[in-house]
């Protein structure tokens, strides 16, 4: 391990306080010491932001913010954020649906990006209401490659499911073993769809290539499943591409190697407290897993995956651990960087906790984006950061907040990430889009 | 569209009050907790019995009437059955009488609630058995037995049986009905079962051998489980009952299925349904559910690890605006890692055996704030201690967070609060300012689990 690396790590978590995982914004202390906050970009209206997606390549500084109305006002599209100065992001160009008005809620919910064949394309997935046009649009694929300048933004494709309207929630792009950059999606049926985004922007748009099912659980039966969000990730161990799945029942693990024959590896089924799963992201070995379960009070439950992959159970349904930044409130979305999960818990903020001793999280940092009270008038803490991403090569963190827009920031010690760093396999949700696995 | 860079220092200046208003609540300290530090200066140890093997003490009852100073301890695993606890000092409790099953290591289970009556100018306590049917008695939910000798003596009356749900009763609740007779309500099977207990000793007063008897005879209700999909459980895990004052109606409020049932049992043959609380993220399951004195809160528990005890307005369904409640208005935790277990509303406190955080007393008067105001660690060990929970139940399934205070009661008259803990045993305390609870002074009902067994609860 990197020696600098491991001196960082140390100092970090000798300085983490757990009585500060539940610590509250004050004006006096907004976040802890060794996060430093570059910048920060307010975006409109109160609830009008969804999830981000950072470019990894330094040279490439842009970021995308979802935008959705999920309050009473906001657009419905993509910002793309200019990041070359971190502590001055600004907007470089804005992509909206036509006729917004006449499209109901909710907009943008999740984007990705991804570079096929020397080019750079962004992908928004959309969620458009009854009662209005596009109810089957599920995504718009805009070229970004010539950012940035604005003026080359180009939209260059749309992937609609007429027989399951109601759009895409959340997306994952993945470059599979197979050399195929593939878009996974959500849609209102029991499966993920998998695309190939490389037949798509080469003007060849046949639906999906594959579909990986939800299985059948006490909690979901027929037509009543679906994903709620997902990973996939290369496997070193087996050589194996591995969909983590979170959506009725609880969470799913896949082997996809072979895309027409997705293979269930693993259930995480009968959790007590967990009838639907959420986000579900595994560590760089696939050992572990972080789960999210979306409802007020509900903490992130760590779970080792070793007994089931080793083939001595089929089911887990009891986690390791548990993290919560304020057992009153919820976490949302998360990125691992082995042993740090990057955290967006909504009405808290950004957190960073370790893993480092996986049946003991412990909080590294924190900065609450959010500066308000929950929510009155919708789920009361639907609110504050919804989304967050880190930049592998120098560790720029940045979040978007769904009230208060995109926020920079850099933690002391987190220069960048590799995880033979860490001793663990180089895997995050960063992919090598010239190398693949 | 609005697009303003805001600059850090204006963001914080011009919201920075928004976190301010926290209520000011007592923290419960790191577990173990430092020495000296098990509990809140205004919560006073009167007395600490340990009664044994860790894991062999369950719930607790406390008797209410003056000249009458017992506690009974029901016990479990290689103790079967109950202890009498004298607490005519209560600086100086002690174990008057063990009462045990015959044949313990023919039995596998224990003793779980417990629950005293007073009828005809008599006491009893009833002792709710779960035992399994690989041993005797599986048949045999309660013992009844005539407590009116004590400190002397106690006798064994009777044994209620249900042969057809095998398993014996997880819970009981005693209940002065407006009809004036005492009713017993015990989970049995898909729904609760009501007993009359007048009835019960009746037929114990007859020549005719108790083993003879239709064991039925004083069985009267059942209070079903109203069905909803995906059901987490079909039975009841505990209840409450409970007079209505605005509307005259006897209410019972049950834990079980996939939530928390309110019925009218005013005619305990013909329970009607009148609210559900089913469909709360995170709550698969009810567990203990107990109302506020007027009926319109209720504090509700679901038995798994993170989880909140949660607080529910039931106005919406009382009024008929709904029929379902699906959200919580507050929650409470003294540790979110741990689990909160049985509760006794005297309102405005709530009393919790929270297992491994001990004794809290929590302020539920603002039930969207709820907030801690004294507690005790009993229990005064390692939470989530799963090497422990392997070697002591061969799984770390539960991480242990079922060890510790099972229950918790409190005496009206004079404010003593007791609490059973799993592992350490009987515990006696006051709370600084507590010195009695009346409902109406505190503008409430004058309603709590303790019944006018003279009375009635129409005072009549």
């Amino acid at each position: 391990m990197n020696p600098f690396r491991l001196a960082c790590a140390a100092a970090l978590l000798l300085a983490a306080s757990p009585s500060k995982a539940s610590a509250q914004w004050t004006p006096e202390s907004p976040g802890s010491d060794n996060l430093t906050v570059l910048g920060h970009l307010a975006l409109g209206p109160r609830l009008s932001v969804a999830d981000m997606e950072l470019e990894q390549e330094v040279s490439r500084p842009f970021a995308y913010v979802a935008r959705m109305v999920y309050g009473d006002d906001g657009p419905k599209g993509t910002d793309i954020i200019d990041l070359s100065d971190p502590t001055n992001p600004g907007i470089l160009y804005e992509w909206r649906i036509e006729d917004q008005d006449l499209h109901l809620p909710t907009g943008g919910m999740d984007v990705k990006y991804f570079k096929w064949k020397d080019r750079y394309y962004v992908v928004q997935s959309l969620q458009f209401g009854q009662g209005g046009p596009d109810r089957d649009l599920g995504a718009v694929i805009l070229d970004v490659t010539g950012l940035p300048d604005p003026a080359t933004v180009a939209e260059v494709a749309r992937i609609r499911e007429p027989d399951h309207p109601g759009g895409f929630h959340n997306i994952f792009i993945y470059k599979h073993s197979n050399g195929r950059v593939l878009l996974f999606s959500t849609v209102s049926g029991p499966y993920a769809h998998v695309y190939d985004l490389g037949t798509i922007v080469e003007g060849n748009n046949d639906g999906p290539v594959a579909r990986v099912p939800v299985p059948e659980s006490p909690e979901g039966r027929g037509r009543a499943r679906g994903y709620h969000d997902f990973y996939v990730g290369y496997h070193d161990d087996t050589g194996q591409d591995r969909f983590y799945g979170g959506g009725v029942g609880g969470y799913f693990v896949y082997n996809i190697t072979d895309l027409d024959n997705p293979a269930l590896l693993v259930s995480l089924t009968g959790i007590n407290g967990v009838r639907y799963g959420h986000t579900f992201t595994p560590s760089p070995d696939g050992r572990y897993v972080i789960a999210e379960t979306e409802y007020r009070y509900a903490p992130l439950r760590i779970f080792d995956l070793k007994p089931a992959l080793d083939g001595k159970v089929t089911n887990i349904r009891n986690p390791i651990s548990a993290w919560t930044a304020d057992w009153r409130h919820l976490v949302h979305n998360h990125e691992v960087r082995w042993p740090y999960v990057f955290v967006s818990g909504y009405l808290d903020g950004l957190q960073v906790f370790s893993l480092m001793d996986p049946k003991n999280p412990v909080t590294v940092a924190y900065y609450d984006t959010y500066l308000g009270e929950p929510n009155t008038d919708r789920y009361p803490v639907f609110n504050g950061a919804f989304g967050v991403d880190v930049r592998n090569a120098d560790g720029l963190i940045v979040v978007s907040d769904m009230s208060t827009g995109v926020w920079t920031f850099r933690m002391d010690g987190f220069r960048g990430w590799t995880g033979t760093d860490w001793g663990v396999p180089n895997r995050s949700s960063v992919q090598d889009w010239d190398a693949g696995r | 569209m609005l697009r303003l860079t805001v600059s850090l220092t204006l963001v914080l200046v011009s919201t920075g009050t928004a976190a301010m208003a926290q209520p000011t609540a007592l923290v419960h300290p790191s577990h173990p907790p430092p020495p000296g530090e098990r509990g809140s200066p205004n919560i006073t140890v009167l007395s600490h019995l340990p009664l044994g093997k860790a894991g062999s003490v369950s719930d607790i009852e406390l008797e209410q009437d003056p000249g009458r100073p017992y506690a009974y301890v029901a016990r479990r695993v290689d103790e079967i059955g109950f202890d009498v606890i004298d607490l005519s000092d209560p600086t100086r409790a002690r174990v008057i009488h063990r009462w045990r099953i015959e044949n313990q290591d023919l039995h596998q289970g224990g003793a779980m609630d417990g629950r005293y009556f007073k009828h005809d100018g008599r006491y009893y306590y009833v002792q709710s058995t779960q035992f399994s049917q690989g041993g005797p008695n599986s048949e045999v939910g309660a013992v009844v037995f005539d407590v009116t000798d004590l400190p002397e003596s106690l006798r064994e009356v009777g044994r209620i049986r249900q042969s057809d749900s095998r398993g014996g009763f997880h819970n009981i609740f005693v209940y002065k009905h407006s009809s004036g007779t005492p009713l017993l309500f015990a989970t049995s099977g898909p729904q609760a079962k009501v007993f009359d207990l007048d009835r019960f000793l009746k037929g114990y007063q007859t020549e005719v051998a108790a083993v003879l008897q239709d064991e039925n005879h004083a069985l009267i209700g059942r209070v079903p489980v109203a069905q909803t999909a995906n059901m987490w459980s079909r039975g009841y895990h505990d209840f409450y009952i409970g007079y209505h004052e605005e509307s005259g109606q006897d209410r019972f409020y049950g834990g079980g299925g996939s939530g928390y049932y309110v019925y009218n049992v005013t005619n305990v043959g013909a329970p009607e349904l009148l609210l559900t609380i089913v469909g709360v993220p995170g709550v698969s399951w009810g567990h203990t559910f107990t109302p506020s004195p007027d009926g319109r809160y209720a504090v509700g528990e679901t038995e798994f690890q993170y989880q909140p005890l949660r607080f529910f307005d039931m106005k919406p369904a009382l009024d008929g605006e709904v029929q379902n409640i699906d959200r919580a208005i507050g929650a409470w935790h003294a540790d979110w890692k741990s689990l909160a277990h049985n509760h006794e509303v005297r309102w405005p406190y709530l009393f919790v055996a929270g297992y491994e955080t001990g004794l809290s007393v929590v302020n539920m008067e603002d039930p969207a704030n709820p907030y801690t105001v004294a507690y005790y660690d009993t229990f005064n060990g390692l939470h989530n201690n799963r090497e422990e929970a392997m070697k002591r139940a061969g799984s770390p399934y539960t991480w242990n967070v079922y060890d510790g205070a099972w229950g918790v009661d409190v005496r009206n008259r004079d404010g003593l609060i007791v609490v059973s803990d799993m592992t350490t045993g009987f515990w006696a305390f006051r709370m600084d300012g507590f010195n009695s609870w009346h409902g109406h002074d505190y503008g409430m009902p004058n309603v709590s689990s303790v019944q006018d067994w003279d009375r009635g609860p129409t005072g009549r």
